[in-house]
């Protein structure tokens, strides 16, 4: 190629891949080659105008104005592309026009949208080159944006470090100033307000020096500043030290200073920490001034200020020290060691170890006591106590101060006072100052006196002379001269040292034996080395006894207070010596008393207060087998009684000791003792508590029961065998009145109701006299029974709400057939303020009402008898109901009203055999009565009478809730006739029972025991059920309990369940109720009370259930809801695609499987496989479940927990509702599905008889 | 040395090491820059010292660091920096190979001070060529190995890296017979 030549048109082309060229009508003449493929459009023929536009420079697209702008830099829109080109108008020939350009990107997403890629920019082009700028340029800002982040972050971070710096040196208790270099203030936070007097904004930039030093001290400060600045040396950097500064008011002060430097940058800034010690001189001077004040205050005090430094073991203590110890103050070293050496030996260890263990920090303070010597050779008494003043930083102590004081006065007293003590438990101790104890007590005296021999003189019997009692000495050999001439010598009156004291009834001293003439004893006293001595009257009254008398090596004067020991020890024994006497007297005196004693027939015992023995008398010797000697001082208790007593007479003992009160004293007691040979015996014990002279003795009686309880056993174990014996008869009676009703039953419900067919006149007479004698037979039982249960206290009353119109309603419905009979008139009166419901015992009420009645018509041949009610208020929310029973009958004479009251009584005897009866019947009914807190009297009003009857009852809130129980009207609104199942195994019982339900239109089954009664109830829906409570295998009990579970676990309504038994014991009704019954009748059953029961309960159950449990006994009732819920089917069927058919197979298979099912769980019943049970029961309750047929599920999911929980009864009784139900769903299943298999009949299993 | 080559061995390390890692490495190399901005120049010491304290501290050994700083950089930093605009350099690996001068021209054109490497292709196949490799830098040439890996690993190319010539041997640049087979 030439390079001057121009391109041709195809390195133009190759240049300039975009290029347009157009002619003067502005079609195009030519397109670059990457048009084709970027916008097929601008193709040749193309009109230019109608593709591009001009978006710079802003001149219209015609030939002119482009020609006139060729050069200019050209920027159009391909308009199809929205794509912008960049380029230039090359004018040509003038014939036509090229636009050399190239698409303007400034985005890479531009590129991938216009479909360019990089080689259709040619290396010329500078897109790319933009490009990448760009995209440089968005990293680079990603990258700022990101450093400014982090910056920002570090920022706040700096801020918050900033604002807590500033806070705590703004809270910080010392003043912080920061200063520059140049001595300029920086900072300065609020404590340095306070304390300088300027603010922040007044002290920042001021010079440190004018601001805070004073005057005199800025040449220091200076010196310092250069120093630093010359060496860089950090000078009491961080140390404090205690200089003088001045606030804004001149005021100077001292101040504690830290300074820290700290360089950043090239730049160091001072910081100093100031804290005000104003406060802390004035202490440190107030405390000068205190120590000052207590040392003039302890002048002249015998109170020694010490201060121990423990490093250097010095002890600065004030001069007071050296007076205390007789010393001149420089005699004493100021040391630890030379305190420690003056200590007393033996209370050196002591009081070392008790200031060692203040100093390990283990007491608050040292306190001790102990002796040091003096000069004079005295020790003398110090009380000492300190603490530790000092401690270094491990807590190790550096110094302890103190203050000693002068106790020896104290002690002395206190030495005296304990002397006392010992040789008053001396004496006692020794019983007299017979031949062996007076040397005890002499030994004691000489040993707490300190003195080496001692002598006890008495007086001659005939008063001239004193004797030698004894002596003690404490070294034998020693001093055996001695006290060999003393034995030997007789002291008369005023001649030497125990004559003087005999005669002058004073201490006698003698301080140096040596130099006291006239001293018989004193050359062999000077041989033995005895230098001093002294001598003490004991008087008897007013006149010297005895004289004791005392010597020691030692030469020891007399000093007042050991004198005044000395005295008051002597008279001290002579009290002793006084009682001693007495004492002697006494004890003849009880020598004749304990003869007296020893005759008496019960032991006499004396004890002191801690239970030891001080008297036996020979009784007491024969009942424990012990002799008086042995058991004289030895404790009673550990003797006599058994250990499993033992407390107990020790606690009685306690208590009396402690309140003056207990178990024992002033009666009679029976408790078990032991003889010495082993054997227990009872004894009965009488203690006396003796007060004398403040002592307590207790004397005690004892007396050997053993005959006596003996006795006593007997006649328990006869009155045990008494009361099993009447125990007997009451089972008997119970047993019998059972056996006795059980016939009667059959005999008089047949007899009813034979009587309601058609009989000839005898026929009908000898019927009615078959019922007459059984019922009368039944009330004599029931009376019986009553009465003896009266007589036995066994009426147990309940306590239930119940209403008295009922209870009159019932009763008067027992007897309308009677009143019918003989033609008297049945009437009742109720008052209005009688309450409709009332706390207390119906039955019982009921029956002395019935009892009353009964009477009344019995006794009246014709007219009426009257019942009538009214209510007292007791208040307290109770009354009385009056019932008053008149009737026009034969009357009861005034002077026969208490008696017909009593057993087997009646008004006229030939009554009993004209009315028959076992006149026990009033008796009972006031017993009744008066149990219930009332009273059944007679109010005679000739002819006929008046029982009236009262007894108090409970008021209860509303008058609702009224059990049915206590009696509805019955024969009057007859039941609708009802299934009802009897359980029953006594074939006559049933047949009665049949006969009396079937007369009442009701429909019967009957199961023959609890079992059979469980099963019929599981299959079939009865509206009640009568159930004997004794049968064969499952009784009554259980299977009610059974039922109830069933009624439960199928959600059924309950059916009422009415216990028939011939128990006539008080519980049987809890019994019944808490088994899960409602009602109760007594056997044997008669027709009226059978109609009321059945009545009642149908009534109860059937008015509230129709209305409200209709859905509940849809499981098995004929007009109850369908099997299966169209709701779920429907759902299912909704979930059906076209190629996917869901419900009919899901039926198909229930249909093929559920009977298969329900027969394999009724033989696994059988064969008692639970598991199995439990897992069939568990796949049909979801089977069924899926389909909708919601009660088969619930029937299903109470199999699989009766079957889990292996209650198979339970189950047993599911089954026939679960298999009934389950036919139900399938038969309705087929119906809705005819397509699919036809029914597959299943076996009817809910048989009953 | 550009500031991404120095993100790329931050990323890495943060990304295999964790970020305790990367800071003693930082802190060992006395590299005391906390944020590369990626289109700055930095002193190619860094970069060394960085790769050297990586291998110390890590106990890797330098050229292995390279080569996997190498394969990083392609897959996430370029990436990541150039955005879509790598999506230009080609269609295809080979394409790729055959751009890589033009890029590296126009960065060096854009970027002055940056001194970019240059690439080269000859003899050029359909499933082969040799890569020429011309730096101012020395021993980058395992990084290199990475970048050739890691754009395989891009366009979904088997690669197969002979290192034919070698600077350090005495050779006037580095070369690679680089052969490659791409998908189906």
């Amino acid at each position: 190629m030439n390079p001057s030549a121009p391109p041709s048109a195809a390195q133009l082309a190759a240049l300039f891949p975009f290029l347009v060229a157009f002619d003067r009508a502005l079609r195009i003449v030519e397109a670059g080659p990457a048009w084709n493929r970027v916008c097929p459009s601008v193709a040749t023929g193309a009109a230019f105008d109608e593709l591009f536009c001009q978006v710079r420079p802003r001149v219209p697209l015609d030939w002119n104005a482009m020609h006139e702008r060729a050069n200019s830099i050209f920027l159009v829109e391909c308009l199809p592309m929205q794509m912008r080109m960049r380029g230039q108008i090359l004018a040509g020939d003038g014939e036509s026009m090229i636009f050399l350009g190239f698409p303007w990107v400034t985005e890479v997403a531009e590129l991938d949208r216009y479909g360019l890629t990089m080689a259709d920019f040619p290396p010329h082009v500078a897109t790319p080159d933009l490009l990448f700028l760009l995209q440089a340029k968005n990293v680079a800002l990603d990258d700022t944006r990101k450093l400014a982040e982090e910056l920002g972050q570090e920022h706040i971070a700096l801020q918050r470090s900033e604002e807590r710096v500033r806070r705590i040196i703004d809270t910080c208790l010392d003043a912080v100033v920061s200063m520059d270099a140049t001595g300029t203030i920086t900072a300065w936070n609020s404590q340095a307000e306070r304390l300088f007097g300027w603010t922040a904004e007044e002290a920042i930039g001021r010079p440190l020096d004018e601001t805070v030093i004073p005057e005199s001290q800025r040449d220091v400060h200076f010196q310092w500043l250069a120093r630093f600045h010359a060496t860089s040396e950090e000078v009491a950097f961080e140390r404090r030290t205690e200089v003088i500064a001045m606030d804004r008011q001149g005021n100077e002060f001292p101040v504690e200073l830290a300074i820290s430097a700290v360089r950043d940058r090239g730049q160091t800034t001072f910081h100093a920490f100031v804290h005000d010690i104003r406060d802390r001189r004035a202490a440190q001077e107030e405390l000068r001034e205190s120590r000052e004040r207590l040392r003039l205050a302890v002048d002249g005090a015998n109170v020694v200020i010490w201060e121990w430094d423990i490093d250097t073991d010095k002890i600065v203590s004030d001069d007071r020290l050296a007076i205390v110890l007789g010393y001149e103050l420089d005699e004493i070293s100021p040391s630890g060691n030379r305190w420690r050496r003056l200590l007393h030996p033996d209370d050196r260890e002591r009081s070392l170890s008790q200031i060692a263990a203040h100093l390990r920090g283990d007491t608050p303070m040292y306190e001790c006591e102990f002796r040091m010597l003096t000069k004079s050779g005295v020790w003398r008494w110090l009380h000492s106590t300190g603490r530790v003043t000092a401690r270094d930083k491990s807590g190790r102590a550096l110094r302890v101060s103190g203050i000693m004081l002068d106790v020896t006065k104290r002690k002395r007293y206190e030495q005296a006072l304990a002397t006392q003590l010992l040789i008053t438990r001396s004496l006692a101790d020794s019983l007299s100052l017979d031949k062996t104890a007076a040397p005890v007590l002499l030994r004691s005296l000489c040993e707490i006196l300190g003195w080496d021999v001692g002598v006890w003189w008495t007086k001659q019997p005939n008063g001239s002379k004193l004797i030698c009692n004894c002596t003690w000495t404490n070294a034998e050999e020693r001093f055996a001269d001695f006290t060999e001439v003393t034995r030997t010598t007789l002291f008369e009156t005023n001649t030497g040292q125990p004559g003087q004291t005999w005669t002058g009834g004073t201490v006698t001293w003698t301080p140096d034996l040596s130099l006291l003439t006239g001293f018989v004893r004193g050359e062999c006293a000077a041989r033995v080395g005895l230098n001093s001595g002294v001598a003490l009257p004991l008087r008897t009254g007013d006149s010297v006894s005895g004289v004791l008398e005392f010597f020691s090596r030692e030469k020891r004067s007399s000093d007042p207070e050991t004198e005044e020991l000395l005295l008051a020890l002597a008279s001290q024994i002579s009290q002793f010596l006084e009682r001693r006497r007495s004492e002697a007297a006494l004890r003849a005196s009880e020598t004749r008393t304990q003869l007296i004693l020893d005759s008496a027939l019960d032991g006499v015992i004396s004890i002191d207060t801690a239970g030891r023995v001080k008297g036996w008398n020979k009784r007491a010797a024969r009942l424990f087998g012990y002799d008086a000697e042995e058991m004289l001082g030895v404790s009673l208790a550990d003797t006599v009684f058994p250990p499993t007593h033992r407390s107990d007479y020790l606690r009685a003992l306690g208590s009396y000791h402690a309140a003056g009160r207990d178990s024992l004293t002033n009666r009679h007691v029976e408790v078990r003792a032991v003889h010495r040979d082993g054997h227990e015996f009872p004894i009965e014990l009488s203690m006396t508590a003796l007060t004398d002279a403040g002592e307590v003795e207790f004397a005690a009686f004892v007396r050997d029961i053993t005959e006596r309880k003996q006795a006593e056993l007997e006649l328990a174990t006869a009155k045990e065998a008494a009361e099993a014996a009447s125990d007997a008869k009451t089972r008997f009676l119970a047993t019998m009145s059972h056996e006795i009703r059980t016939p009667l039953n059959p005999i008089l419900g047949m007899t009813t109701m034979l009587l309601d067919d058609r009989l000839t006149e005898e026929q009908r007479r000898y019927l009615q006299r078959i019922r007459q004698s059984g019922l009368l037979l039944l009330r004599l039982i029931n009376e019986i029974i009553d009465f003896s249960k009266v007589e036995a206290g066994a009426i147990e009353l309940e306590h239930h709400r119940f209403s008295p119109h009922q209870v009159l309603d019932h009763v008067l419905e027992l007897f309308s057939l009677e009143a019918k009979d003989k033609r008297i008139k049945l009437k009742t009166r109720i008052a209005s303020n009688v309450p409709r419901a009332v706390l207390g015992d119906s039955g019982r009420v009921q029956q002395v009402l019935s009892n009353l009645i009964s009477n009344a018509i019995k006794f009246t041949e014709e007219g009426a008898v009257v019942v009538s009610v009214d209510a007292d208020v007791l208040g307290d929310g109770a009354i009385r109901l009056v019932l008053r029973v008149h009737d026009t009958g034969i009357g009861i004479p005034e002077d026969k009203h208490e008696s017909v009251f009593m057993p087997f009584t009646q008004a006229d005897a030939s009554t009993t055999r004209r009315f028959g009866g076992s006149g026990l019947g009033l008796t009972i009914a006031r017993e009744l009565a008066r149990r219930m807190g009332g009273d059944v009297r007679i109010e005679s009003d000739l002819p006929g009478s008046t029982f009236v009857f009262t007894v108090p009852v409970n008021l209860c809130g509303a008058a609702a809730e009224v059990p049915a129980a206590a009696g509805t009207p019955a024969i009057s609104s007859p039941a609708p006739s009802a299934r009802i199942l009897i359980a029953e195994d006594n074939a006559a019982n049933q047949e009665v029972v049949v006969a009396m339900l079937r007369r009442l239109g009701h429909s019967v089954n009957i199961a023959n025991n609890g079992d059979e009664a469980v099963a019929a109830f599981g299959s079939t829906r009865y509206a009640l059920v009568l159930m004997d409570c004794q049968m064969p295998g499952k009784d009554g009990f259980e299977a009610t309990r059974a039922i109830r579970r069933i009624e439960q676990a199928t959600q059924a309504t309950r059916t009422p369940v009415v216990a028939m038994t011939a128990y006539a014991v008080a519980g049987d009704r809890e019994r019944c109720l808490e088994a899960g019954m409602d009602d109760y009748m007594s056997k044997p059953l008669l027709y009226e009370e059978l109609v009321a029961v059945v009545n009642r309960n149908l009534r109860k159950t059937r008015a509230p259930a129709q209305a409200v449990a209709a859905e509940t006994q849809s499981l098995v009732t004929e007009e109850r809801a369908p099997a299966i819920d169209d709701r779920v089917l429907a759902t299912l069927r909704a979930l059906e695609s076209p190629s996917h058919a869901l419900l009919e197979p899901l039926v198909s298979m229930f249909l093929d499987k559920t009977p298969n099912a329900v027969d394999e769980m009724s033989s696994m019943l059988v064969t008692g496989d639970e598991a199995r049970v439990a897992h069939i029961a568990h796949d049909l309750k979801s089977e069924s479940g899926n389909l909708g047929a919601r009660a088969l599920s619930s029937l299903s999911s109470s199999m699989q927990d009766a079957a889990r929980a292996g209650r198979l009864d339970e189950a047993a009784g599911i089954l026939p509702l679960l298999r009934a139900e389950a036919d139900r769903a399938c038969s309705e299943l087929r119906e809705r599905f005819p397509r699919l298999a036809p029914a597959q009949a299943t076996t009817d299993h809910g048989e009953t008889r | 040395m550009y500031g991404m080559v120095n993100k790329a061995v931050e990323e890495l390390l943060r990304r295999n090491y964790g970020d305790e890692a990367w800071e003693r490495i930082r802190r060992r190399a006395g590299v005391d820059i906390k944020v590369f901005v990626g289109m700055d120049a930095y002193p190619d010491k860094v970069t060394y010292d960085l790769v050297a304290a990586a291998s110390s501290e890590l106990g890797v050994a330098a050229d292995s660091l390279l080569e996997a700083f190498g394969e990083h950089w392609t897959l996430y930093t370029a990436r990541q920096g150039y955005g879509e605009l790598l999506a230009l350099g080609g269609s295809s690996f080979r394409e790729f190979l055959l751009n890589l001068h033009d890029l590296h021209t126009r960065v060096a054109l854009t970027f002055p001070r940056l001194e970019p490497p240059s690439f080269w292709c000859t003899d050029v196949t359909d499933c082969s060529l040799r890569l020429h490799y011309q730096s101012t830098r020395p021993a980058l040439a395992p990084m290199v190995i990475g970048l050739l890996r890691g754009l395989g690993r891009m366009f979904d190319t088997e690669v197969a890296i002979a290192h034919t010539a070698r600077r350090e041997d005495g050779a006037e640049h580095d070369e690679f017979d680089v052969k490659f087979r791409a998908p189906a």
